[in-house]
């Protein structure tokens, strides 16, 4: 009987064990309005009250919850760590000078206007007479004047090395850039990012990383910081009151940190929070399931202006060979890339490499055909045959080919690199060709840049454009051998070259428009590049609350517009 | 031979001079780990000034001005030979200078004693409660072999110890939290609390890590005391303490429980000296920002002083736990005395 008893409470004790911390749930502080997941499982809880009929007014939004995946520990306007800092690429606490809108141009961020002079090389700004900094001082053109010189002196931006500033007044102040630069260029490279640093605060620290003050956090844009608890990886910010730009809906704005997107999606979907914003990190196409036919959110899917692309060595053979690259480009089966990067949410890319929502997109090119047979042809045609027969083509000389794939050396896109770098192989390998895999370079970052930085001597190079160059100069930038960039392109030849300086050179949006026409022309032609796909970006966001969302493509709900157009149903 | 000042050897005591020393030889070990660990994170793969800079940032200096860019790798004390680097580091942590942060704008210091303060906040009572539950339940099984806790625990812990720590914390935060919305999905807090509300909401949270440690950690500290009673149990000594009328109770406590302790202890202190970084994986899925998290985010930027510092403290922790166990063992052991 004893040993019975003693037996039971061992077993209760190994129960125990199994549920160790299981405590109460605490109530929720009255001062937290974000609602525990407990909380929001109850419909009766998580869905507000009726707005009375009468009201035409849209309702504002107490607390807009937003989730993301970079941490809550750096909080410094002159830095772009953290949460805080990437989200200021939304006009968030930061003045922006320029903020880019749903179309991608840049448009005045907290600046009331700006010009560009008819030579393309000065950038006149114009400051709202109630612009204020968060501490309650008036930003004036001596704070426009002291940011480019602190961007130029203390953060070190080489392109302002040889800039003139001039002060034309209180509120109005001069960019001169030198000859041969171009101030548009300037501006639409800067937009989304270039923020506005308070004079009094900055002008007399030495080493911005390292400064602690709690001005550190002081911006001009529509919300000020309020605090931050870093136990909960969680940031408060409010909205400041009679914004110059006009109403602002949502009253506050709470930013949590989570280790990962999973982690993210399930937050969403358990309404611990309102939408999710990650900085150039869609979220990845396998967890799409977890959200589909979830009526409460939507998966916020949108065009990408990124894209993943081949780019060709320029000065290695066979990738400098035309037919060879052609052949190539037809042995890529587009379906099974889109698939393997985009899940089912893709299109067949054209060959203009530039994707569809980028400014000067070419609509007129033809999509890329999967015809390995066509390849083959090409193939022979040009000389690539197997001359000894062990089933792999040999050069028009006759000698051994073995074509090398260098994937970008990129820890967060490796898994997804070496897939893609996968099938390209085993298209190929259906071709004839055979291929190597640049393993030292997707694993040694010395290895991956002396391969492909300036000039490199790569021969099939896998490359992600990003949203945020995507949206400015785009996937040619990766492509052209221009070596004040330092990145990895190779390609030098000569039309493409004007094509590509003729963009740059433009001085407005039409000029940039044709110019960027007239460039996807010559990919077309030249093939020094190929994309897999034209893919898509998702950042999902709750329905059930919330309205007005404006889904920025590539970018997400949460942008510089959100502030002002997202209201309470 | 260990110890070298003979000259004091007649004036210590044999326990004493057994502890003194593993203190030596543990301080020569910290100095040997320091020194591996500088040369691993400093030969790793990549430049930090990617991180630190950016990389749009990094290549446009890299090719336009590379003088910028050694000044800026002299400001983060990225320049001169690897030696120079040793020299200058060894002397920064002896004034407890462990740097600033490449890429959080934050002394290393203060981060690393925040982090390790949430580490500890689980590691501790995971530890605590595991070897308890380990230590009752293994003593049970194995006093009673084959009775009924014995039957039911040891297949369900054996199964239990094969699976990976992430995979059972995924597995209890997809079910308890996603699922029956039972706890958060995840951090260490709610935020805006204090006071009583503060410490029952971090425990709240707390609930499925600690759950996950503690389960993943008795399992395997079951099957060790188990099998050490046991073997105790086979002893000689145990049969003529029977064979002389001993009360079961007493020949467990006295005879058994006392000689299995021993090994029990060193498989405690090994699992002290992993307090600081045996977390890693149930962090990163349960976003508890604590050593694991700092050490998994500084790996992937290569931000070297939070690495360095890192590293250091596991090793401490390890040989501290090495200590520990030694002097315990010449506490508890009266064969040691002896020696």
């Amino acid at each position: 009987m004893k040993k019975t008893y003693l037996n039971v409470l061992a077993l209760l004790l190994a129960a125990l064990m199994i549920l160790s911390g299981c405590s109460a749930k605490p109530a929720p502080a009255p001062s937290e309005p974000a609602t525990t997941p407990a909380e929001a499982s109850t419909p009766a809880e998580s869905t507000p009250a009726p707005e009375p009929a009468e009201s035409t007014e849209p309702k504002h939004v107490e607390v807009l919850r937003i989730g993301t995946t970079s941490t809550n520990d750096t909080f410094n306007l002159t830095t772009q760590g953290g949460s805080f800092g990437v989200m200021n690429y939304n006009s968030f606490v930061a003045g922006l000078f320029w903020e880019r809108d749903e179309f991608g141009k840049p448009q005045p961020g907290a600046i009331k206007d700006y010009s560009i002079s008819d030579d393309n090389l000065s950038i006149t700004i114009y400051l709202p007479e109630n612009l204020y900094w968060h501490d309650g001082k008036q930003v004036t053109s001596d704070d426009i004047i002291f940011t480019f010189e602190y961007a130029r002196d203390v953060l070190l931006s080489s392109r302002l090395k040889d800039i003139v500033l001039t002060r034309d007044g209180d509120y109005q102040a001069t960019i001169t850039f030198p000859e041969g630069d171009s101030a548009f260029a300037y501006v639409n490279g800067q937009t989304s990012w270039l923020k506005i640093y308070p004079k009094h605060i900055w002008e007399n620290v030495a080493d911005n990383k390292e400064y602690m003050g709690e001005d550190r956090v002081i911006g001009c844009g529509p919300y000020r910081f309020v605090s931050v608890d870093e136990d909960a990886q969680l940031a408060t910010y409010e909205a400041v009151e009679n914004y110059w730009k006009g109403e602002i809906l949502v009253d506050k704005v709470t930013v949590k940190s989570y280790a990962s997107q999973e982690a993210q999606i399930m937050a969403l979907r358990n309404n611990e929070i309102d939408a999710i914003y990650n900085y150039s990190g869609p979220i990845s196409a396998t967890l799409f399931p977890t959200l589909e036919g979830d009526p409460n959110c939507d998966l916020g899917i949108s065009p990408d202006p990124g894209n993943y692309m081949i780019m060709f060595g320029y000065n290695e053979a066979p990738t400098n060979d035309y037919p060879f690259r052609k052949a190539v480009t037809l042995a890529l089966d587009y379906d099974l890339f889109g698939q393997t990067i985009y899940g089912k949410y893709y299109n067949i890319p054209t060959k203009g490499v530039i994707p569809t929502p980028n400014m000067g997109y070419n609509s007129s090119l033809p999509e890329m055909t999967y015809d390995p047979e066509a390849a083959k042809a090409v193939l022979e045609e040009a000389g690539y045959v197997d001359v000894d027969g062990d089933g792999y083509r040999e050069d028009p000389q006759g000698q051994p080919l073995n074509v090398l794939i260098t994937p970008q050396n990129n820890k967060s896109r490796a898994e997804l690199l070496t897939r893609i770098a996968a099938v390209i192989a085993d298209n190929l390998d259906k071709i004839g060709v055979k291929t190597t895999l640049d393993e030292e370079s997707l694993t040694s970052r010395e290895a991956w840049s002396a391969r492909s930085e300036n000039g490199g001597t790569y021969q099939i190079y896998i490359g992600y454009c990003t949203s945020g160059i995507a949206s400015y100069i785009g996937a040619p930038m990766y492509i052209v051998n221009y070596t004040e960039t330092g990145w990895w392109g190779t390609w030098q030849d000569p039309a493409y070259m004007d094509a590509y300086n003729k963009v740059r050179a433009s001085s407005s949006f039409e000029e940039y428009e044709a110019s960027m026409l007239e460039l996807q022309e010559v990919i077309a032609e030249q093939l020094p590049a190929v994309s897999f796909a034209f893919g898509t970006s998702s950042f999902p966001y709750r329905t059930d609350k919330l309205d007005g969302w404006i889904n920025f493509p590539g970018w997400g709900v949460i942008n510089p517009k959100t502030w002002y157009t997202t209201y309470s149903k | 031979m260990l110890f070298p000042f003979r000259g004091f050897e007649r004036d210590l005591s044999m326990k004493r001079k057994i502890i003194l020393n593993r203190l030596l030889i543990s301080l020569g070990t910290i100095f040997l780990i320091v020194t591996i660990s500088f040369i691993l994170v400093n030969l790793m793969p990549g430049d930090p000034l990617v991180n630190i800079m950016g990389d749009d940032q990094y290549y446009r200096v890299k090719y336009s001005d590379p003088e910028l860019l050694e000044e800026i790798a002299k400001k983060y004390g990225l320049d001169g030979s690897l030696g120079e680097r040793y020299v200058k580091y060894l002397g920064n942590i002896l004034r407890l200078d462990f740097g600033f942060s490449f890429t959080r704008n934050r002394s290393v210091l203060d981060i690393v004693l925040y982090r390790l303060r949430w580490t500890l906040v689980l590691a501790v009572p995971a530890t605590i409660l595991s070897a308890l539950f380990g230590a009752l339940l293994g003593i049970r099984a194995g006093w009673y072999q084959n009775g009924l806790l014995d039957r039911i625990m040891t297949p369900l812990t054996l199964v239990l110890n094969t699976i990976p720590t992430n995979c059972t914390a995924i597995l209890f935060l997809t079910l308890f939290s996603y699922k029956l919305r039972l706890f958060p999905i995840s951090g260490m807090a709610s935020g805006g609390l204090t006071g009583g509300a503060y410490i029952r909401d971090v425990m709240w949270h707390m609930c499925l890590p600690l759950s996950v440690m503690v389960l993943s950690r008795t399992c395997s500290n079951f099957i060790h005391m188990k099998s050490y009673v046991i073997q105790v149990k086979g002893e000689e000594y145990i049969l003529t303490a029977v064979a002389k009328g001993v009360p079961k109770t007493k020949v467990l406590f006295r005879h058994v429980l006392k000689n299995a302790l021993l090994p029990y202890v060193t498989i405690l202190c090994m699992q002290f000296g992993h307090i600081v970084s045996g977390s890693v994986m149930i962090e990163v899925v349960f976003s508890w920002v604590g050593m694991g998290n700092v050490m998994n985010t500084a790996i992937s930027a290569s931000d070297f002083p939070i690495m360095q510092m890192c590293f250091l403290l596991t090793a401490v922790c390890m040989v501290v736990s090495s200590i520990l166990a030694d002097v315990l063992y010449v506490l508890l052991d009266p064969r040691i005395k002896e020696v």
